[in-house]
């Protein structure tokens, strides 16, 4: 037995209702999966950028949109803050004036809204829709930007379909998203990320997606090297409230990243009545407004946990990972934390810190991969 | 000894919590089962809105003997659900739930619209009085008589049915499967906030 929707086979998923045999996988999903407009529509195509692409973006561009031309799937690796978006829009604009339908599938909602403003500057003449928990009045459009758990609504729908960080959660590991990405997309699919797990990589190596390497940011500068300090719990309060008072008398941005909501609010408290701070976690509401507001400068500290871990962008933000041996963060997660260091043109330092209450492989690994992309 | 015919883990067992809630504002004893919150919240409303029927025995069974005792000899009426949700799900939320008990169920009222309790402020939800009616003429009722709903909000839906059965019935009661969490006194539950988080306390 196989579910056309998620693809699963495991016979312990299925189960005999009142109606007959249905998927337990993906029944969260339901059963009303929108029927798209699928008649070929052929638009105009161009876009225009904010910045002109340096010349290694325009290579890798280049390629992509020749790799998408001929069929094949790619994973796009560029570093934080490389261009991941730009270096794709080539290739959709091909797609597009082949008349193709292309989707841009991402793991986190509030990417999807930024990434579906970009591409709608971008592609002035097309209707981009964002797709995501909020947004589903619309589903249908020239480009779809959505949620990987909104994928179910276009089965065998997508001639390219973009991938943005595969390796972030929810994504990451769930095969019931996997087999909907899978089923979406009737062409092929590029992978965008700065850490591929091990899955893409087995992809690449068996010659099954072509992999493009990016390891510079558009100014040139390089990636900020996280620094990690190690000792008890104690010694890490001293350490890091001595590095955030530094960062505030700067009159820097900061964001504190802390593994639990727990630790979240209670850090939060403790900072407040001495700096401007705010709180945001998955249960916050109002998310949105409250990044805007850190963005604009309303508050001076940001304590978060992981759900600013990517697509953020904060002008001279530097960042401290409380607990950064925490089982929660991963390699990818601590180097996607550093990546939002220095991200902007106009100011690209700033500092990372890491507090360890142990030495652990996965923080020396993310020190050496952002040392080796540098020194690339 | 060593095997269970539990239909969840022993892990999921533990975090659908069993807190029962006495509901006395009613006018007649109310029972609730689960606080209407995170598991148990999630489970019932992919049960009710998803159609996963597998998770309808879990909530109950580990009481059911003791449900099947306490009310051998009673009438079960079930709150009725709108014919529209009926057609779409294929199944009775609350006759599911009720299964693992074995009991006879008796439908004595129905919707008469396809309104949706759900979808209303928690202020409107009284207006749930106005589309909920007797199923036909009543049978002479000489047994205690056991209101049943899956969730329990504002508790108008029970009441409505109450009203409808108290001058027929020699004695009337309800049992909610999840009840609200505003069931519970505002000061305990924020020394649960404080003292207790449970479940997942990632970000």
């Amino acid at each position: 037995m196989r579910c056309p929707r998620c693809g699963n086979t495991d016979p312990r998923w299925f189960y005999h209702g009142s109606q007959g045999w249905y998927c337990r996988k993906c029944v969260a999903y339901g059963n009303r999966a929108a029927e798209p407009d699928d008649q070929m529509r052929l638009v105009d195509p161009e876009y225009h950028l904010p910045f002109e692409l340096t010349p290694a973006q325009k290579q890798v561009s280049d390629r992509l949109a020749e790799l998408s031309r001929k069929g094949r799937g790619v994973l796009l690796q560029a570093v934080c803050g490389a261009g991941k978006t730009e270096l794709v829009m080539a290739a959709v604009s091909a797609a597009l004036a082949r008349g193709e339908h292309v989707g841009f599938a991402i793991a986190r909602r509030q990417v999807v809204l930024e990434i579906a403003q970009r591409l709608t500057q971008a592609f002035s003449g097309l209707t981009v829709v964002a797709v995501c928990q909020g947004h589903t009045e619309r589903t249908a459009g020239d480009i779809v930007v959505c949620t990987t758990h909104q994928l179910f609504r276009y089965p065998g729908y997508f001639d390219l379909l973009i991938i943005d960080e595969p390796d972030a959660f929810p994504y990451k590991d769930d095969e019931v998203l996997h087999g909907l990405a899978a089923a979406s997309c009737r062409g092929r699919t590029v992978y965008l990320t700065a850490t591929p797990d091990g899955q893409l990589l087995e992809e690449v190596r068996r010659r099954r997606l072509v992999r493009l390497y990016l390891g510079r940011r558009p100014h040139g500068h390089p990636l900020c090297v996280p620094r990690a300090c190690y000792g008890p719990p104690p010694w890490l309060w001293v350490r890091g409230l001595a590095w955030l008072t530094a960062m505030t008398r700067r009159r820097r941005p900061v964001m504190v990243f802390v593994p639990s909501r727990r630790l979240g609010w209670i850090i939060y408290l403790l900072v407040k009545p001495f700096t401007a701070a705010c709180h945001l976690d998955s249960t916050t509401a109002g998310k949105d407004e409250v990044i805007a507001g850190f963005k604009a400068g309303r508050w001076r500290v940001c304590v978060c946990t992981s759900v600013l871990e990517r697509g953020v962008t904060i002008p001279g933000v530097s960042v401290m990972v409380v607990e950064a041996d925490h089982p929660v963060y991963d390699q990818a997660a601590l180097v996607q934390i550093s990546g939002r260091v220095g991200r902007a043109a106009s100011q690209p330092d700033g500092d990372c810190l890491l507090l360890c209450r142990q030495r652990m492989e996965k923080i020396d690994a993310c020190i050496a991969d952002i040392t080796a992309a540098n020194a690339a | 000894m060593f095997f269970t015919t539990d239909v969840l883990c022993q892990r999921c067992r533990q975090r659908l919590a069993l807190r029962p809630q006495r509901i006395v504002r009613l006018g007649f004893p109310v029972t609730g089962l689960y606080m209407y919150q995170g598991l148990a919240r999630d489970m019932v409303l992919r049960l009710k809105e998803r159609g996963d029927e597998a998770l309808a025995p879990a909530p109950l069974w580990p009481l059911a003997h003791r449900l099947a005792r306490m009310y051998r000899g009673w009438m079960i009426v079930p709150m009725p659900s709108s014919r529209q949700a009926e057609e779409r799900r294929g199944f009775d939320p609350v006759a599911e739930l009720w299964a693992p008990v074995g009991l006879p169920l008796t439908p004595l009222l129905i919707k008469t619209d396809d309104y949706v309790q759900k979808d209303q402020p928690l202020a409107r939800r009284g207006d749930i009085a106005g589309h909920i009616a007797l199923a036909g003429p009543l049978p002479a009722i000489d047994r205690p008589v056991l209101l049943v709903d899956d969730i329990m909000t504002s508790g108008a839906t029970m009441a409505r049915g109450a009203a409808l059965l108290r001058d027929h019935a020699p004695r009337l009661a309800g049992l909610a499967v999840a009840y609200s969490r505003l069931e519970v006194p505002a000061w305990w539950r924020r020394a649960e906030r404080l003292f207790w988080w449970g479940g997942d306390d990632d970000g």
